[in-house]
């Protein structure tokens, strides 16, 4: 077996046990990570928003049925890749190769650097109330930012007052093994073009 | 097998993956408002808490070793259960030039309807206890600011918090 092959074999395996795993890629944790009383776990398969344990923000039908075209498309992806990698005699194994375990843990990022800088910044533009209350949004949210969300009372309760809530936003372990078998199907494509043009 | 057919195959198996969920999420979900409208649960522990709820109901303190221990008599009037596991805050009235820490000596937990005498180390750094006191009764603002772990019923929130001219309730 080529040695191309190998490393789109490992990409694949990860990534098929990374999608049908699922959870959270992204995490903000507020409080106690061992007892958090906020919890929002973000995906391309899931979203959880909890509040105390308990489910505040249910996704609506729309975004549960996107999350599982994502599971299934990355699902087919590393199966393909796994096929392709396999089936290394026949010679249209290659036409199974495909770069989805790189593409989605990078749109992912893009989409959360995206989300947290420029939805969060409209909505504390077009919504002052959320600028007044939690001033420091943005860097909480932003991964391996702030430690710190504040909560201004004062917009809402009329005390001048203000709390800071421990915070923890991180890319999760899975995330970290979906970009690590992103890289290897990256190298093993690049490997397989250079092979290919000799 | 035909070269053709092994790249159709997963095409087609894709747009069936990418077809198939959202029509069946669309077909249950009943109309297109509930497609595609998120649903919100907002806990009850945090729309039915009141921190009003909790009153003072005496204040009394002894001195021991140039210390202070204020024995604070609490009552819980809401339908929560509520504590605190920790308490390590700076108080400071300025229009009186008081300045001190309060540690809570022992976590208390406060049942609804229920009463408790909650002990807490006074360390006085400037003025008098007296006038703390006496400031405390009368309901007049003071500053505060530290670290709590507070007790929502099942749950412990931990924050650092500081608040002016906050008038303890009586």
């Amino acid at each position: 077996m080529e040695k191309f092959r190998i490393l789109y074999l490992i990409s694949g395996i990860i990534f098929l046990i990374i999608s049908i795993a699922g959870g959270a890629w992204w995490e903000l944790i507020g409080g106690e990570v061992s007892k958090p009383f906020l919890y929002i776990g973000f995906s391309p398969f899931d979203f959880k928003f909890e509040i105390l344990g308990l489910e505040f923000l249910k996704p609506p039908p729309l975004i549960i049925g996107l999350f599982l075209c994502e599971r299934l498309l990355a699902i087919i992806g590393s199966i393909t890749i796994i096929a392709g990698s396999l089936l290394y005699k026949k010679t249209w194994s290659q036409r199974l190769f495909n770069l989805r375990p790189f593409i989605m843990p990078v749109l992912f990022i893009v989409l959360i650097l995206i989300g947290i800088t420029i939805i969060i910044s409209s909505a504390q533009q077009y919504i002052p109330i959320v600028a007044e209350v939690l001033p420091n949004l943005n860097d909480a949210l932003m991964p391996y930012s702030s430690q710190y969300l504040t909560i201004n009372l004062y917009p809402i309760l009329y005390i001048d007052a203000s709390l800071k809530i421990k915070t923890l936003s991180q890319f999760t372990f899975k995330f970290w093994m979906a970009l690590f078998s992103g890289l290897l199907c990256l190298v093993a494509s690049t490997i397989r073009r250079k092979e290919a043009k000799k | 097998m035909n070269e053709r057919l092994i790249v159709w195959v997963p095409r087609l198996i894709t747009i069936i993956a990418i077809i198939a969920p959202l029509t069946f999420y669309y077909f249950t979900s009943g109309s297109l408002s509930n497609f595609i409208m998120p649903v919100l649960n907002p806990p009850q522990e945090f729309i039915s808490f009141d921190p009003s709820s909790i009153r003072i109901i005496s204040i009394n303190y002894t001195t021991t070793d140039g210390r202070y221990l204020l024995n604070v008599e609490l009552f819980n009037s809401g339908n929560n259960k509520v504590g605190l596991n920790k308490l390590y805050a700076r108080i400071t009235v300025p229009s009186s030039n008081i300045d001190g820490k309060i540690i809570l000596q022992a976590p208390f937990i406060l049942e609804s309807g229920e009463k408790e005498s909650v002990h807490i180390l006074f360390l006085l750094e400037k003025g008098s206890i007296e006038d703390l006191m006496i400031i405390l009764e009368k309901g007049s603002p003071v500053n505060l600011s530290g670290n709590v772990t507070l007790i929502l019923n099942s749950i412990e929130i931990p924050f650092e918090f500081s608040i002016s001219n906050f008038r303890f309730p009586k």
